[in-house]
């Protein structure tokens, strides 16, 4: 019986775990998927894309939040013929070729500089700091009573010569960048 | 009243009515048929295209996990009454949102079924695929539809298809009304002459001819009939009249024959009476003259008697007696006359008791002369006597012969039957007696005619001179020799031509003269 009553408590405790573990990498799982989903709400100029081969890059620039399900949710997907690749970038200078750059909070601080280095530049950038879609970021993760909502700049993405569609538009909040 | 005693017109009108009817309700059962089918595509196709639409739109939705955005755009679907739930399901088959907010969980499946539109439980549910063009599934789109918008449609249908029916019944009933009088028309016309012709036995009415098609040309035939059993029954009445008119010719013809012979009778009558006047009253002139010879004989013989040799006397006694005789003969034919004045009375006689009389006169009229009379008893007795003797088959005698010895010679009166049997012709039957009466009397003689032998035989005078012959008498046949009275046949005859017989001259085998 005392077995029995042990066996129910490790149980119970690793239920506790596996649970706690899931809401949390349900986050970074969220954000990895939308990052995946962002791909077919956006249009990037011919530029961008050299020729019909190169591979749609996302890149991380700084810490890499995802846990690797970033590469999980990509894996073997493909939108328009083309394949999905994620890079992993520790500057702004070592950015070639990418077209959906999440920048990771510690980069958070030198974001001014990020995104004046890539003014003008096709990448959508997006990112979870506060006020980062008025600092010039295009799209920002809002966590809202464990949900995550979009917060969005046009202008930014307009600047970038990106078409963001009206679907996504409709489900994010659009933030008119101010004081500049 | 069944079916197949309605009037021609009823029927022609039913007949049209209900075919119009059939046609109109296989027509408007097509027609619904096809409707009904129409309508579930439509249905389907337009449920099809609003969940396309509402896919595309929720693609972001259900990618950014926005459920509040997919509510609303689930809440537009309000518009359409017709839609009883919606939901939209996520990548891995759970309930994203649903439409309306408060529908039961069992109202709707609780995970997403194969893709497609489909009519289920009176319902026409449909899942659609939520993704974007060229890219992963994003979720599943469930719509739920009730038919009521098919049904409406239809009731609608039905209604304006039975008040088209409704109307085009009365038109076709109408139009049959009097487009049925087309065939109706020489029909009914056909069947007024038919009647009239049985009950007014009038075969001169025609039918009138309405058309040149079959039943015109039917028309025509029947009033041919009309013409030809018209012209026989004209035929047969000039026969009938024909007929009629010789039959009161013929009848005519008769009645004047009829007249001609009741005249000639009525001549012939008066002839005989004449006849009879006549010998009456030259029986009597004649009486005159011989008294007068008789007279002056007896004269002659009393005062002249000396003077008179013995031939002389001789001769005046037979003047006489010749004399008397001719009185004797005129007093018979006096009552000759008066008998056959008399009124003729048929009655039993009994021609034994006759016969025996007539005999016994005879005697006392010449006692000298021998006379044997054999006499038999009554026909009846007689005819049980053979009948006894021969059998009971025999019949009664069939001859009658009646001997009588008339003064101055034998006279025999035979009468008997015409009719003669094989077997009565034996040596008994034939016999003749002299005086002898055989048989019954005549008229109890069962037969239809009878021969009447009157045979005499007498001296005749040697020397009689030619004037003195017998007057030849030729409407009795052949010679007749009479002598005696001959009178006496004719009551006998009479007789014999009265009550049915006959009496005929004939061929007498002894000699002497049949009438």
């Amino acid at each position: 019986m005392a077995f029995l009553r042990v066996t129910t408590a490790l149980l119970l405790v690793c239920a506790a775990r596996l649970g706690a573990q899931t809401g949390k990498a349900s986050e970074a799982q969220v954000k990895a998927v939308f990052l995946f989903n962002f791909a077919q709400f956006v249009d990037w100029p011919p530029a961008a894309f050299p020729d019909t081969e190169t591979p749609l890059v996302i890149g991380i620039l700084g810490a890499d939040p995802f846990e690797g399900f970033l590469d999980q949710t990509v894996r073997g997907e493909q939108l328009r013929g083309r394949a999905f690749q994620v890079r992993r970038y520790r500057s702004v200078e070592e950015i070639k070729t990418c077209h959906i750059l999440f920048i990771s909070r510690p980069a958070g601080d030198r974001l001014d500089e990020i995104t004046a280095s890539l003014k003008n530049r096709p990448i959508l950038t997006v990112g979870d700091d506060d006020g980062f879609a008025e600092r010039g970021g295009m799209i920002r993760f809002v966590t809202d009573r464990s949900r995550i909502r979009l917060q969005i700049n046009p202008q930014a993405a307009e600047a970038a010569h990106l078409t963001i569609s009206s679907k996504l538009l409709r489900v994010a909040e659009v933030i008119t960048p101010t004081g500049r | 009243m069944s079916l197949r005693d309605w009037p021609i017109k009823r029927k022609l009108t039913a007949i049209l009515v209900v075919i119009s009817g059939l046609v109109l309700l296989l027509t408007s059962a097509a027609f619904a048929g096809y409707q009904y089918w129409s309508l579930r595509q439509t249905t389907r196709d337009a449920l099809s295209v609003r969940g396309r639409i509402i896919a595309a739109n929720s693609t972001a939705s259900l990618a950014f996990s926005n459920e509040a955005d997919a509510r609303e755009l689930l809440a537009a679907l309000r518009a359409d009454p017709h839609i009883v739930a919606a939901v939209l399901y996520d990548k891995v088959g759970h309930v994203f949102a649903a439409y309306p907010a408060d529908v039961a969980g069992n109202a709707v499946p609780a995970a997403p079924g194969p893709d497609g539109y489909r009519f289920e439980r009176g319902r026409l549910i449909g899942f659609q695929p939520v993704e974007e063009a060229g890219s992963q599934r994003l979720g599943t789109l469930y719509l739920a539809s009730d038919l009521e918008a098919v049904y409406d449609t239809l009731r609608l249908s039905v209604v304006i298809g039975l008040a088209v029916m409704g109307v085009a019944l009365l038109a076709a009933y109408l139009l049959s009304m009097v487009l049925q009088g087309t065939i109706s028309q020489p029909i009914l016309a056909l069947a007024e002459t038919a009647k009239a012709v049985s009950t007014r036995q009038d075969y001169s009415v025609r039918a009138p001819k309405l058309g040149e098609d079959e039943l015109g040309a039917l028309t025509d035939a029947f009033n041919q009939m009309l013409g030809r059993i018209e012209d026989q029954k004209d035929e047969l009445q000039r026969h009938a009249a024909d007929l009629e008119r010789r039959v009161e010719e013929r009848t005519h013809e008769l009645q004047e024959r009829n007249e001609s012979l009741r005249r000639n009778a009525a001549e012939l009558l008066a002839a005989n009476t004449e006849l009879d006047a006549f010998a009456y009253s030259v029986s009597h002139d004649l009486r005159a003259p011989l008294r007068s010879i008789d007279g002056f004989s007896q004269v002659l013989l009393e005062d002249y008697a000396a003077q008179l040799d013995e031939a002389g006397r001789e001769s005046l006694h037979r003047v006489r007696a010749a004399s008397q005789r001719m009185g004797t003969l005129i007093d018979d034919l006096l009552k000759l006359a008066r008998v056959t004045r008399a009124e003729m009375r048929t009655e039993d006689v009994d021609l034994s008791g006759m016969a025996r009389d007539i005999a016994s006169e005879l005697q006392r009229a010449a006692p000298e002369r021998q006379v044997e009379i054999r006499d038999c008893p009554g026909a009846e007795d007689a005819g049980r006597r053979t009948a006894a003797a021969r059998g009971p088959r025999q019949s009664p005698p069939q001859q009658l012969e009646i001997h009588c010895e008339a003064v101055g010679g034998a006279r025999r009166i035979r009468i008997r039957r015409r009719e003669r049997r094989p077997g009565l012709r034996g040596p008994g039957q034939r016999r003749r007696l002299r005086h002898e009466v055989r048989g019954q009397a005549v008229r109890r003689v069962p037969a239809t005619a009878f021969r009447c032998r009157i045979r005499g035989h007498r001296r005749r005078p040697r020397n009689r001179p030619a004037h003195h012959q017998p007057a030849r008498r030729p409407d009795l046949g052949g010679r007749c020799r009479r002598s005696g009275s001959d009178v006496l046949l004719h009551p006998v005859m009479a007789r014999f031509r009265g009550p049915g017989g006959s009496c005929e001259p004939g061929k007498d085998p002894a000699g002497g003269r049949q009438p």
